[in-house]
């Protein structure tokens, strides 16, 4: 009882929500997780594609982690902290380097010498390094015009536009690639592998529309907020059984 | 002598025990099968062990082996080193799938396995191995394109992911 009289407080002070602080930590626990498991892979194997996957689910955890932990100061202090939207930028700016690790290991896994596509590393590289150095703008407080469009607001609307673009086009190289792979596999379980491969990169991209369309659905915290939010729990847990492929999901599918 | 394009032998072996199930080779046998499936239930206990990955493949000069497994087997094919493994990949996991079934059947009935499965297998593997050698002849090694998407697999594997 106390715990929620308190949190009702503590949301009308901060204009917080406690549900988007729940939602994010959900995610956090998610992503901790994938991230934890993947170092150990990593460590044991020493191979550049876990190295690429982790380091990506490391940066992803870091994003989620800095929103969390903002957003909770946010909350803990009413309005005398205001450093979420600091942690929105810098999150942005995490999620953004998770995406470039995320395609390398694409190259690394579904391409060979024959059929990767020169250059489109360095061109992904490239794009993502813009928006990185246009959130390095606003993060360290130095926005101007042409960037910051509406005074007073957290981010740049076309900076935004840009980066989920950037995003889009890397996930569906991995969504077209593992979904060719699953398709074209022999066994259920290599199938079954890559289908989660792929929904992970779907449900990646849609974390990133969803908060595209919170952004331009009102002031506060409509219902695409805790939708992106969910999608990008899921799209952990998808990322759990694709990429690490638990004896659970191999034992339904039939294989050993 | 007769082309196999680059087949060796087949064993099937269980997964716990290393015990033989069954095994294929073209002529008289030369393997001792207990002996082969101890050394390979050993090797990767090893791998385990040492956190190194799964075994799926080893090489000597002269032979690719090959590894699969599922729930209750392995399956080992060994080829020629010049012969493509992804050739053979697919006629593989058909033959454990077909193995893992029978052993699996024949332990629900508790019955002791080794020669019933062998007179039941191995017909049905020189049948499997010979329609793959057939294909390799008469398409070179055209229909091995399909096996891309197991490298992709194989690859994920040998990053440790899978």
């Amino acid at each position: 009882m106390m715990i929620t009289k308190i949190l009702l407080i503590q949301q009308q002070v901060s204009e917080i929500p406690p549900l988007a602080l729940i939602a994010e930590g959900t995610a956090l626990l998610v992503y901790t997780y994938l991230t934890l498991k993947l170092s150990s892979k990593w460590r044991s194997t020493r191979k550049d594609a876990t190295r690429n996957l982790f380091l990506s689910f490391a940066f992803y955890f870091l994003a989620v982690l800095m929103l969390f932990s903002t957003k909770t100061t946010n909350f803990l202090t009413g309005d005398q902290i205001d450093i979420s939207s600091l942690g929105i930028n810098v999150g942005y700016a995490f999620s953004l380097l998770g995406n470039i690790f995320l395609y390398y290991f694409t190259e690394d896994i579904f391409f060979d010498d024959d059929n990767r596509v020169t250059y489109l590393k360095d061109v992904i590289t490239l794009a993502n390094g813009i928006t990185l150095g246009f959130l390095m703008i606003f993060i360290f407080q130095l926005q101007s015009a042409p960037f910051l469009e509406v005074p007073g607001e957290y981010i740049s609307t076309h900076l935004l536009i840009w980066h989920v673009l950037v995003s889009t086009v890397g996930f569906l190289i991995l969504f077209v690639k593992a979904f060719q792979a699953t398709i074209k596999a022999n066994t259920r379980v290599s199938r079954g592998g890559f289908l989660m491969i792929s929904l992970t990169a779907i449900f990646e991209i849609l974390v990133f529309v969803f908060f595209f369309l919170d952004r331009f659905s009102g002031a506060g915290y409509t219902y695409w907020y805790f939708i992106a939010w969910m999608t990008a729990s899921v799209a952990g847990l998808s990322s759990m059984i694709g990429y690490l492929m638990p004896s659970w999901f191999r034992r339904l599918l039939g294989g050993s | 002598m007769e082309d196999t394009q680059g087949f060796i032998g087949l064993w099937i072996i269980d997964k716990d025990s290393g015990i033989p199930i069954s095994s294929f080779e073209f002529g008289h046998t030369k393997t001792d099968s207990v002996l082969f499936g101890g050394f390979l239930v050993a090797l990767r206990g090893m791998a385990h062990d040492f956190e190194i990955g799964q075994l799926t493949s080893f090489q000597t000069d002269t032979a690719n082996l090959i590894i699969t497994g599922s729930e209750a087997i392995l399956s080992v094919i060994a080829i020629t080193r010049e012969s493509n493994s992804d050739c053979w990949y697919p006629t593989l996991v058909t033959i454990n799938n077909h193995a893992e079934t029978f052993y699996r059947s024949y332990q629900e009935k508790e019955i002791i396995v080794d020669t019933v499965l062998n007179e039941h297998l191995v017909p049905e593997f020189r049948r499997i191995i010979v329609r793959n050698i057939n294909l390799l002849q008469k398409n070179s090694k055209d229909h091995c394109g399909s096996k891309k998407e197991e490298a992709v697999a194989d690859k994920l594997k040998d990053s440790g992911l899978w």
